[in-house]
């Protein structure tokens, strides 16, 4: 082997023996391991190159046992100082000139480098923590400055896990109001009398057990930004009060006898369409206008799953730092279930489903296997059970029985749990000849 | 690597003397959970090859005192480490002795009671 030519190899190549000893060590090998060559070469290779596959599954044994290369599998080595290294491996037969197998022949690539324009290329797409590249995202990082350049009410719309609390922090941390609180309530966990306290605060002997003044969400936030999350879960009470603040920019504390100023920001969250509970007559018209001054509509993760990679490398990242892990990334396996995924909880529920791998997963790469159940297809989810070879015609039949069975024959339950409208399931039910609880219509004999 | 081994060999020695040695699996833990389940079998010394940072703290944390950066045989390495003189150069990992421990203090024996070690002879 041309050992001078070698040295000016970018990726770090070995060789072993028939011993599993290092007959050869590259520079960039050194530099990558931080072991010299003379330190290396003789060793046993799992003395010198101590990857997370040594013990479990090396990929020159495998090339050796089955004469087939192995390439760039990503894997993790730990350094000399004890630096966990993500870095891709290839593997070969080293042969003599007679052709004979006499070892192995290991390249592997460093790819810190790699991690570091995926920072670049993260920094480029993600605005105050909100990651995206997608057009809808694009749109919304545009629009995030000049709305928190204005002091008007925001409503922020998206589903729920969407980060309408990071897009509120957003506004609050671009606009003039960022020196003071940013405070955010969630309106629909909280009772009537206990959210009114909550926000406004109360006197001392305003009720039983109001031993002394207690400031509320809009006196911490006095100044700065309060984000009313939820708003669209409110009481019609609530709501009237809310309106006299937004309108009059006073408050009154409970118990207290003068009006209280509110300067303040104030960002309104929520998962539900406040225009259709207008049309409803659950939230108040004047309100939803006095809320609805500026609208930041956040779309659902399924409406922008070109993002998904992107997400998957921010939050992996993200664990990585937060655990002293070394992740490099997810199989293409993995990514594909990501991508094929309705994600019903939104970019949490994707943090969630990483979280949950990064607990089950010690090697560099997150597989099928450290998924939770759901993804894995092996509860009890609509596809679950089908046969692998299926025409589409017969999976759609056999989701609808599914569906019709789980729900007692109730049709527009089993539209709603497969997204279609009860009409189209209809329609569908006739003509794959089903009955109304999911079975096979037989013509009757005779 | 100790950070993705899948047995541990604990030797428990009571008065200069090997008393009991059970072989032990080791799941796919994390790293909190990996050096939690070292604690839990009562190791106070663990000899290895291989370790990250992370894992290294964790386990000190722990209260494990971790001998890392050895090789070569079990038994002979067992033997050196009772003697005092595992960190001769024939247990030494090639590479990581630059770095660590410029004092060149000798790895001395833990309480008598146990001496866990890394079971693979690969990377013991």
């Amino acid at each position: 082997m041309g050992d001078d030519l070698f040295d000016y190899v970018p990726d770090g190549v070995f060789t072993v023996d028939a011993q599993w000893r290092v007959t050869f060590f590259n520079r960039a090998a050194e530099q990558i391991t931080g072991i010299k060559r003379s330190e290396a070469i003789g060793r046993p290779c799992c003395e010198v190159f101590r990857a997370s596959i040594c013990e479990s599954a090396c990929a020159l044994k495998q090339t050796l046992a089955t004469r087939r290369p192995v390439v760039n599998k990503v894997v993790y080595i730990v350094d000399a100082r004890g630096q966990r290294l993500p870095i891709s491996v290839s593997t070969a037969v080293l042969r003599n000139q007679r052709g004979e197998a006499v070892g192995g022949v290991e390249s592997f690539r460093d790819l810190r480098l790699v991690e570091d324009l995926r920072r670049l290329a993260e920094q480029q797409d993600s605005f105050s923590n909100i990651m995206g590249r997608s057009a809808p995202m694009r749109r919304l990082f545009e629009l995030l400055p000049v709305v928190a350049a204005s002091d008007s009410t925001v409503l922020i719309e998206g589903p729920s896990g969407a980060g309408k609390e990071l897009v509120a922090r957003a506004i609050h941390e671009l606009s003039p109001r960022k020196a003071r609180k940013f405070v955010a309530i969630n309106c629909g966990a909280l009772p009537d009398a206990l959210l009114e306290s909550e926000l406004f605060g109360y006197k001392a002997g305003a009720f039983t057990d109001a031993k002394k003044d207690k400031p509320g969400r809009f006196a911490l936030a006095q100044g700065g930004t309060v984000l009313l999350d939820e708003i669209g879960d409110i009481s019609p009470a609530m709501q009237t009060r809310l309106l006299r603040v937004l309108q009059e920019r006073v408050y009154e504390p409970l118990g207290a006898i003068d009006p209280v100023k509110a300067d303040l920001r104030v960002i309104a969250a929520t998962n539900k369409n406040l225009r259709e509970l207008v049309r409803k007559g659950v939230f108040r018209e004047d309100l939803f206008y006095r809320v609805n001054v500026v609208r930041v509509e956040l779309p659902s993760l399924r409406e922008r799953r070109e993002d998904i990679p992107l997400l998957l490398e921010h939050f992996i990242a993200r664990f990585n730092r937060l655990q002293g892990r070394d992740i490099a990334g997810v199989s293409d396996g993995v990514l594909a279930r990501l991508m094929e995924h309705d994600f019903p909880g939104n970019v949490r529920e994707l943090e969630n489903v990483i979280e949950h791998a990064f607990v089950l997963c010690r090697g560099a790469l997150i597989e099928e296997m450290h998924l939770p159940p759901h993804l894995r297809g092996e509860e009890d989810f609509p596809g679950a059970g089908l046969p692998r070879a299926l025409t589409l015609e017969a999976m759609e039949k056999l989701l609808i029985r599914n569906a019709l069975q789980r729900h007692s024959g109730n049709r527009a339950a089993a539209a709603r749990e497969l997204g279609i409208n009860a009409s189209t399931l209809f329609r569908k039910i006739r003509m794959q000849k089903l009955d109304q609880a999911g079975r096979n219509r037989h013509p009757r004999p005779g | 690597m100790l950070d993705t081994a899948s047995r541990l060999l604990v030797v428990r020695r009571r008065r200069g003397r090997e008393v009991d040695r059970k072989e032990f699996a080791l799941g796919a833990l994390s790293v909190e959970a990996l050096a939690r389940s070292v604690a839990e079998l009562r190791v106070d010394v663990l000899l290895c090859a291989a370790v990250s940072e992370p894992l290294r703290l964790a386990l000190t944390r722990f209260g494990v005192r971790v001998e890392p950066h050895l090789c070569g045989e079990v038994e002979a390495l067992l033997r050196a480490f009772c003697a005092g003189n595992c960190r001769r150069a024939q247990f030494r990992m090639p590479g990581c002795w630059d770095h660590q421990e410029p004092d060149g203090r000798a790895c001395r024996a833990g309480p008598a009671r146990r001496i866990p070690a890394h079971p693979s002879s690969q990377s013991l």
